[in-house]
């Protein structure tokens, strides 16, 4: 069969000396600069996209991609132990990881996190070789309207995800949007909310404001819990799954890593929303969900499974038609450019060695992050062991050399002191930051893709509900809505009659 | 606070709101508005802007029906001092050069809690945590920060 | 092969104060070139293809450090600002030294006044392209198209003040068509949406269209240089076809800031035309679609001097500005 001559092909390539030792270095930096707060994978691969100059394409190709799934990967440790989500994938693993770490089962957590990332890279890899180019048809044919409905699920997601009142979940949600608008504005250039400060050109940055809102502003939180005599758990119970956590998760695992696989392939925001949706799901049919908000092991399966998943999907598009789904993807192809192959349909034939290839590490390479970060775990576990008292001056360390180390900009650091008093202020008043994060990241493609659709429709509104996907998506998020609403609301009742 | 609150929480998270969405309804007003066919810049923010503040008055009008605890007491210690930290860190970085923003970035946090003491173990932990922060940031990822800054030369 | 790490670690020190003193001969540490446009741009490939070989001749590691967005703004800007030592360097482009004057009413930067021209690194042309569906074959259908359907065509551009707007309105003026503009993100965003139906045309820069146009999905109307392109010998260029207004190239070169000593710039000078002949750079260009130029500082001078009086008179003409 094709298929299978395809995946010698590929495996052969990969499992080079060469090729398994950059997927080793790659995937290794990866999960290093995924485990540090703030510098991510684009600065640290355009560092190093001088030095693939002198490799051969495929092994260029295979390390800067380990580096991208490593720090997928390692991004969730640290949103697990210390609260600060250092990638926007993380966010969501922080909600119910951390909660788990404060409880003392953060080995637990990070096991479950790494076993659900390898098990959804690997459906992944096969699901790449299977479908990638009816996929990347697929993805292609996603206009302005389908991509506007789909952030709007995502929203409705945002809004199931808040623990407390939806009206207050709402508007965090819409402040987050706000706050997204800040910077140039796409479609007349001009500057909307920035005041002149030219480090807001380009919006506010997403790590900035998680690293303000989760981690400063954990810090002044658990500080206050101390005052009152409470302290962080730092008891260690659980390292390992057991039989039922396993039974529990396998679920929430499958499920995510079909969201990441599908979300993944889209360009603009799809592997990010995956993780949401991924979450809002389990939250809404587990059947622990009680739990959530309070330390769910699905909670933190299902998103890993599916922004890992997501993280390798996203190549699709970048490896069959050339188009880049993210910054990440669009290095990529500069490093194709400059060892002189043409990213673009072509790739798949004049070059399968590498498009094979490339797939056929992102397996070894999730095989070798198991393996490295398994044994890790118990390291972990002691590290945060350490009694708060001596920890957090560490994670205030990390926040700010962390955040610095992305743009080298100092105005960075008074906006994260800003949104850290912000983040403080949100949790006296019981505010969860999970929706203006969403608002954040998908407000500047909302407004882009509603523009660009009603710039095509000539101010139709109708487009949106006369295109299938795009009227499909919008009915998933009505029906999404009234499943919010309904309880919601029967519980206002029942509050109302018990006044 | 007057008495007719009593939801004090939905009361503020109210004010929250619409303090921000008039002062992005404010801001959005001198971009152009255009219509739905042509949105200008000023087009959503002014619709996000007025949907806030809508949200902040239905809390604030809610905070006078629903019963509500009173507010935790804020922890102004740890509040001013880690952002004093922080912002202490940025102007330092710098100017001073990363050890001294370091230096000060550690004592001052640490200060932010009442049950750390300034003492020898205090003073290895900044130790330790300075050279961790050169070894793996500056000479590891090679993030520029300076070990001296621009005051020494 | 060593370790990547240490080679990270040595390309990044670029950083660290370095003490320089002050007799002896420039450079004495690594040389930052800042690319105002993201990685995989045409500027980025540009200032990698030669960042290599630079280091080499120099003896000092020079490393691009993107700093994207706005336009080019943040990057220009940044660089105006920088120390005139010669080790802040600028790979600007037509966008940062020609359409930001058009459209922006007050620029942040002075593209005359704030930068010392070295050498224009290289020059390649746009093309203008629609996809298989739209049934349109030449330019001369999609000017008749256009004409019957006014306002129901649409181009994709690269943002509002990119280079395909411009050479967008170009032709629609000299064509007297009427077109819906469409903005994306960037030029990759553009062409996906031809690719998919989403808009009519779009007016990538030649590189990014062969492996396309060759698979099918792309059919290429014109090119908008004043000569054909090697990558695209058959398609014939805009001036051909009788529109002699439609020529936009989009250019990269090597600044420093203004106030850099000369004997810097010509140091800077002859290194990069001695880069730009070597073969392998040669051919990373070509694979790029670009000509390389290596024009001396005086000529550059000349020319970007009238690319910015050329774009500021055509955003006028065309009505492009800020909006």
């Amino acid at each position: 069969m094709d298929l299978l001559s395809h995946l010698q092909l590929g495996l052969s390539t990969a499992a080079t000396f060469d090729n398994l030792l950059y997927c080793f270095v790659g995937v290794t930096l990866g999960t290093l600069i995924g485990v540090l707060p703030g510098l991510g994978p684009v600065p640290t691969i355009a560092m190093l996209l001088p030095l693939t100059f002198g490799m051969s394409p495929d092994t260029a190709m295979i390390m800067l991609a380990g580096i991208f799934y490593g720090a997928q990967y390692g991004g969730s440790t640290s949103a697990i132990l210390v609260n600060l989500p250092g990638e926007s994938s993380s966010v969501i693993t922080a909600i119910e990881g951390h909660q788990l770490a404060r409880q003392g089962k953060a080995g637990k957590a990070l096991a479950v996190a790494a076993i659900g990332s390898f098990v959804a890279g690997t459906i992944a890899a096969v699901f790449i070789a299977l479908f990638a180019p009816p996929l990347a048809e697929m993805a292609i044919r996603f206009g302005a309207p389908e991509y506007f409905s789909l952030m709007l699920c995502g929203l409705v997601a945002a809004v199931l995800l808040a623990n407390g009142s939806l009206l207050h979940g709402f508007g965090m949600m819409v402040l987050g949007l706000l706050l997204g608008l800040v910077g140039t504005d796409v479609n007349s250039g001009i500057q909307r909310f920035t005041f002149g400060v030219g480090e807001l050109a380009d919006g506010v940055g997403f790590v900035v404001v998680a690293m303000g809102l989760f981690g400063l502003g954990e810090i002044m939180a658990n500080l206050d819990r101390q005052e009152a005599g409470h302290r962080p758990a730092s008891q260690v119970g659980g390292l390992w799954l057991s039989r039922d956590d396993m039974r529990r998760t396998a679920g929430p695992i499958l499920r995510g890593t079909l969201f990441g696989s599908i979300l993944g392939i889209l360009p603009g925001g799809g592997a990010l929303l995956s993780s949401f949706a991924a979450y809002s799901v389990e939250k809404k049919i587990s059947p622990n969900r009680r739990q959530f908000g309070h330390g769910a092991l699905e909670g933190v399966a299902a998103p890993e499974a599916a922004n890992n998943a997501g993280a390798q999907t996203s190549f699709i598009p970048m490896l069959t038609l050339g188009i880049p789904s993210n910054p990440v993807m669009a290095l990529m192809i500069s490093a194709m450019m400059i060892q002189g192959i043409q990213p673009g349909p072509s790739v798949m034939i004049d070059r399968p060695e590498l498009f094979w290839g490339v797939i056929a590490s992102m397996w070894i390479g999730n095989v070798m992050l198991l393996v490295l970060n398994l044994p890790m775990i118990g390291l972990w576990v002691k590290l945060i062991a350490v009694p708060y008292l001596r920890l957090y001056p560490a994670i205030l360390m990390l926040c700010a050399v962390g955040v610095f180390s992305i743009s080298s900009s100092t105005f960075d650091l008074y906006l994260m002191a800003g949104f850290g008093a912000l983040g403080y202020v949100f949790a006296k008043l019981e505010l969860e930051a999970a929706p203006l994060l969403l608002g954040l990241l998908l407000g500047p493609m909302m407004e882009e893709y509603l523009r660009r659709s009603l710039l095509l429709s000539g101010g139709d509104i109708a487009i949106l509900f006369t295109r299938p996907v795009s009227a499909t998506l919008l009915a998933v998020a009505a029906v999404g809505t009234v499943i919010v609403m309904l309880p919601a609301i029967k519980q206002r009742r029942s509050k109302v009659f018990m006044e | 606070m007057n008495p007719a609150i009593r939801n004090t929480r939905y009361f503020c998270i109210g004010l929250i709101y619409v303090a921000s969405g008039l002062l992005f309804l404010a801001l959005s007003s001198q971009y152009q508005f255009g219509t739905l066919s042509k949105m200008g810049p000023g087009y959503l923010p002014t619709v996000l802007a007025i949907l806030l503040t809508g949200v902040g008055i239905v809390s604030l009008v809610l905070s006078f029906f629903l019963d509500g605890a009173p507010l935790p007491r804020p922890n102004v210690r740890a509040l001013v001092l880690i952002l004093l930290a922080v912002c202490g860190f940025a102007f330092l970085l710098e100017r001073a050069g990363l050890v001294i923003a370091l230096v000060a970035l550690l004592v001052l946090g640490m200060a932010a809690s009442r049950h750390n003491r300034p003492d020898l173990t205090s003073a290895v932990t900044i130790a330790l945590l300075v050279a961790f922060c050169g070894l793996v940031f500056v000479q590891g990822l090679g993030v520029p920060m300076p070990y001296l800054g621009s005051w020494w030369h | 092969m060593k370790f990547p790490l240490r080679f990270l670690a040595a390309g990044l020190a670029v950083l660290l104060p370095t003490a320089v003193m002050a007799d002896e001969p420039y450079p004495q540490k690594p040389i930052t070139v800042v690319v105002p446009q993201s990685p995989g741009s045409v500027a980025d490939i540009m200032a990698r293809a030669v960042s290599g070989p630079l280091s080499k001749a120099l003896g000092q590691p020079v490393v691009v450090d993107n700093r994207n967005g706005a336009s080019g703004i943040i990057g220009a800007e940044r660089v105006a600002r920088a120390k005139p030592d010669g080790y802040t360097l600028f790979v600007g482009s037509v966008s940062t030294h020609g359409l930001n004057s058009g459209i922006y009413k007050t620029l942040s930067y002075d593209p005359l006044k704030d930068f010392a021209p070295i050498t224009q690194i290289a020059d390649s042309p746009l093309v203008i392209v629609t996809s298989p569906e739209s049934q349109i074959r030449t330019l001369n259908e999609l000017i008749a198209r256009a004409k019957a359907n006014p306002g129901k065509l649409t181009f994709a551009s690269a943002g509002n003040g990119s280079g395909s707007r411009f050479t967008g309105e170009l032709l629609k003026a000299s064509a007297g068509i009427d077109l819906t503009h469409i903005p994306y993100r960037g030029p990759a965003e553009a062409v996906a949406a031809v690719v998919g139906g989403e808009a009519t045309i779009a007016i990538p820069s030649a590189p990014s269209t062969p492996t396309f146009i060759k698979s099918g999905r792309l059919v290429p109307l014109a090119v908008t240089g004043t000569t054909r392109s090697d990558l695209l010998p058959d398609v014939p260029t805009t001036t051909e076809l009788g529109h002699p207004s439609i020529v936009f190239t989009s250019w990269t070169g090597l600044f420093a800031p203004a106030g850099t000593p000369q004997s810097v710039i010509d140091l800077l000078y002859t290194t990069t035309k001695q880069v730009l002949a070597q073969p392998e750079v040669k051919k990373v260009l070509a694979d790029a679609g670009a000509t390389p130029v290596g024009s001396t500082p005086a000529e550059f001078r000349v020319f970007v001097e009238e690319q910015v009086a050329k774009w500021t008179k055509a955003a006028k003409d065309a009505n492009i500005a800020e909006n």
